[in-house]
């Protein structure tokens, strides 16, 4: 497994580099110059024509990609036009806010999604089955910003139970020290109440929006894998060795279901990760997705390089994961490998 | 491996058990949570006060700064020029008055006769945020750095005939002398601006490097010690908020309010919820719609300023069929300009009458003629060969939602006088692309403000420069008039050929006149103090308090 995961690891470095050439072309095809933005509309065309040289943007596709390569075999994914902050410390200090509302999100939608998905299987066509579906549905179906309005609407703006969508924090309190970048761990780990009591609900909202779109697939996956499951013939040689109930549902059936149920994880993460563009933009949550976002409107090329060469990372890093625990989970999987 | 196979099952196990956990801790402290935050948040105390933004700040570096409103407002809050503007009271409201000066930096200044050698008196032991000197070594450091860097500060400076770094000299330690080349009306408008920031020598050559002599890299994301305008920037979250504290060695008059917290809220609609609230203070960039319906809200006031910017449709006379100027003004008949300022405005803004905006010196409407008349119109379109009118595509920039409404408005008109426009919006780097190679053929061009409130440097930016003529506007009676008086000081010759000008350039129609929008500002009703700068419209947080 060791070897499978190192093979996987060391393919990690053609992909990344596909990718950054195919970023590296799009972004330079895309109409539109990063000096623009950079630079007074009083700027004369010589002063204009200076910067863009000084950026290396007048030397040909080539050169400024090998230029671009070289750097970041140095570590340097180099220095982002708006923020004129290092790309790599842009990315990093956002990473955070990020992974702090989706890990949360992914989390309720597991703890909500899968109970939900089982029970509506093994209940088939009754109530529960009905509202799962439902809230499917309405997950899927409702659009983001407008939920993310109504709840602000109803939640903050008339009941004033829960706070203003400042981000991640009340500004007036100080940001815990850092350790993992969560605000809600650091608080935990520094033993500051305030700072934890108002991370924490800063998250409900945005996290109960994400985990209500992805809680979907992931109850509909459950419900399907366990469906096939139950009427498997090895859950009906359970059920008629007598083996109660709930070993039979938790141990043998959900067990087989969980494998497609672990794939769906990961591609539902992936699409956290890229989908929370907007709960980021409606909450002002200060994450990777707004900050692309703007780097994208702005011709920023090389936060745009430097998020989707960080995305990429994670994607592949998620599915090798994912892999890894199907050798875990699967002996079937295990075994082939081992004999083949 | 037979172990392996239990552990995947206890680990799944772990984890839910961990997510349980976590999962109750965020709900319990919802359950704990006072039941209203918000209103907490608003008593909370009348020395911090909260503005709600909705862009990061990002380039401090002044000379050579990015050129977005947070980024600008920001340093000109932390640093101070050796002049600034006189705030007066009009109409019964205190603002900065964009032609009149004051000393700032400089305790006073006197001119010569002829009006070409500027001598600066500095204030004896004023200090930077850092306690070092605020003198005349310092002014000329920066100076130094301002010709040496040769962006568009070195360039504006020159333009206003202080030409290179020799025109700046030291006498003593508080007294600086400009020399000018020619006496001219500009320098004190180009110099009230954040690019002629003091800086502290000390501190910027101690992050000089080698390949960066002026400190360029250090001085983007810092202002530490070299501020020495009213307030100090004490910490900055990128993408999330930046805080402002008094500076305990400010010169001038001491700041109101303890803090001041700036909010990234990218989002229109969050930010009019937080203001409703009373969750933040001030609230920028408000949809007009919102503005419309706060001002019944008794908790919340409008500050409603008319402002000097331009808002017109460039009409590219380099283009077909817009070299014609028939079909520029048959156009300039077409336009529905009462329907735009009262469906697209909702009134907040007035009639652009001229190419100088109403709040430059002599401006005037008086030649202004085109109505709403789309008989002549047609008339005119069929002189200039279009008896049956043309296609044509207007450009506008995504994202600027009273360009959109106003095409909308356009496209109707146009279409009654057999003008068949389509509208295309380009993103906003493409535009501003576009429209700085001068090659959109009809597009909307979204507020233009000369901060040098000077007739002449705002009619050469706009028509004459390389940069920035973005409709290809050629008259050479229009460029020689402009050049002639760029640099002459006011008076009654420079007036004549001002109105003359507008004249010409109203007939010629380079643009379609449409608005001067109002500067509002959304705050809550205990905030006071705001004075408005029409020159730059950038709030100066020093007049601010909190009952």
């Amino acid at each position: 497994m060791t070897f499978y995961a190192a093979r996987r690891l060391v393919l990690l470095v053609p992909v990344l580099l596909g990718v950054t050439l195919v970023t590296f072309a799009l972004t330079r095809v895309i109409p539109g110059n990063p000096i623009d933005q950079l630079i007074s509309p009083l700027a004369s065309p010589a002063e204009r024509t200076q910067l863009i040289h000084e950026h290396g943007l007048d030397q040909p596709f080539y050169v400024q990609y090998v230029d671009y390569v070289r750097d970041l075999l140095h570590g340097d994914l180099g220095t982002s036009f708006t923020t004129s902050q290092p790309v790599l410390h842009d990315l990093t200090s956002r990473f955070a806010a990020t992974f702090e509302l989706t890990l949360y999100a992914m989390l309720v939608a597991l703890i909500v999604g899968i109970p939900l998905g089982i029970a509506a299987a093994v209940r088939q066509g009754r109530l529960v089955d009905h509202v799962s579906r439902i809230l499917a549905v309405s997950g899927i179906a409702l659009p983001v910003f407008w939920l993310s309005l109504t709840l602000l609407y109803v939640f903050f703006l008339r009941l004033h139970w829960l706070p203003a969508p400042y981000g991640r924090i009340d500004p007036s309190l100080e940001t815990p020290r850092h350790i993992t970048g969560l605000y809600t761990i650091d608080s935990l780990f520094t033993g500051d109440w305030a700072a934890f009591r108002s991370s924490a609900e800063a998250l409900i909202l945005p996290v109960g929006v994400l985990a209500f779109g992805v809680m979907a697939p992931i109850a509909r996956i459950t419900r399907s894998g366990m469906l096939e499951a139950l009427e498997s013939d090895y859950v009906r040689a359970a059920r008629s060795l007598g083996l109660p109930d709930r070993t039979v549902v938790l141990r043998h059936a959900f067990r087989n279901a969980a494998l497609p149920l672990i794939t769906m994880i990961a591609v539902v993460y992936g699409y956290l990760l890229g989908g929370v563009v907007l709960v980021e933009q409606i909450f002002a949550w200060p994450g990777l997705g707004r900050y692309v976002f703007n780097a994208i409107t702005s011709s920023d090329y090389p936060s745009v390089q430097g998020f989707i060469l960080y995305a990429t990372t994670i994607y592949v890093l998620l599915f090798l994961v994912v892999d890894l625990l199907y050798l875990a989970i699967d002996p079937r999987i295990r075994h082939a490998r081992a004999g083949g | 491996m037979r172990r392996l196979r239990t552990r995947p099952a206890r680990w799944l196990g772990g984890v839910a058990l961990l997510a349980v956990a976590a999962g109750i801790a965020v709900a319990t402290a919802d359950v704990g949570a006072p039941a209203d935050a918000a209103t907490a948040k608003q008593t909370a105390d009348n020395k911090t006060l909260v503005v709600a933004v909705p862009s990061d700040i990002q380039n401090l570096d002044p000379t050579l700064s990015s050129a977005d409103t947070p980024t600008q407002e920001l340093l000109t809050n932390v640093y101070d020029w050796l002049i600034d503007y006189k705030v007066v009271t009009q109409n019964g409201k205190r603002i900065g008055a964009p032609s009149q000066f004051v000393g700032a930096i400089a305790k006073s200044f006197t001119w010569n006769k002829a009006h070409t050698v500027l001598t600066f008196h500095l204030r004896k032991g004023a200090k930077f945020a850092n306690g070092d000197p605020l003198d005349a070594a310092a002014v000329k450091y920066t100076y130094d750095r301002i010709f040496e860097q040769n962006a568009v500060t070195a360039a504006l400076t020159e333009m206003a005939a202080v030409k290179g770094k020799s025109s700046v000299t030291v006498v003593n330690p508080t007294t600086v002398q400009f020399r000018l080349t020619k006496a001219n009306n500009l320098l004190f408008g180009n110099m009230a601006q954040f690019g002629h920031s003091i800086l502290d020598p000390k501190v910027v050559k101690a992050h000089a490097t080698k390949g960066d002599p002026y400190a360029h890299k250090w001085l983007s994301s810092n202002v530490d010690g070299t501020a020495q305008g009213p307030f100090v920037l004490q910490s900055w979250q990128p993408g999330s908020q930046w805080v402002l504290t008094p500076n305990p060695n400010y010169y001038g008059v001491k700041p109101k309010l303890d803090k001041v917290i700036f909010k990234v809220i990218p989002d229109a609609s969050s930010r009019l919820a937080l203001l409703k609230s009373g969750a933040v203070d001030m609230a920028y960039n408000l949809p007009l719609k919102d503005v419309k319906k706060l001002q019944g809200d008794k908790d919340v006031q409008i500050a409603d300023n008319p402002s000097r910017y331009v808002v017109f449709l460039g009409m590219n006379s380099k283009v077909k069929p817009f070299d014609n100027v028939k079909v520029r003004q048959a156009i300039s008949y077409a336009v529905p300009y009462k329907t735009i300022i009262q469906q697209v405005l909702l009134g907040y803004g007035r009639q652009l009458t001229s190419p100088i905006p109403e709040g430059t010196p002599t401006h005037t409407g008086k030649f202004f003629h085109y109505t709403t008349d789309y008989d002549k119109a047609k008339k005119l379109l069929a002189q200039a060969g279009f008896p049956k009118g043309f296609k044509t595509t207007m450009y506008v920039a995504s994202g600027v939602d009273e360009g959109m409404e106003t095409a909308i408005w356009v496209q109707q008109s146009l279409k009654k006088i057999g003008i068949d426009m389509q509208i295309q919006q380009l993103p906003g780097a493409n535009f501003t692309s576009r429209l700085q190679k001068h090659d959109l053929p009809f597009f909307f061009f979204n507020n233009w403000v000369s901060i040098n409130n000077d007739p002449f440097y705002h009619l050469y930016w706009l028509f004459d420069s390389a940069c920035c003529d973005y409709t290809n506007y050629s008259n050479p009676a229009v460029t020689k008039a402009i050049n002639a008086n760029l640099l002459t000081r006011p008076g009654p010759a420079r007036t004549a050929a001002s109105l003359k000008l507008q004249k010409t350039i109203v007939n010629e129609a380079p643009w379609v006149f449409l608005y001067q929008p109002d500067w509002i500002v959304a705050m809550r009703s205990n905030v006071h103090g705001y004075v408005y700068y029409p020159a730059d419209d950038f709030t100066r947080f020093k007049w601010i308090s909190k009952s």
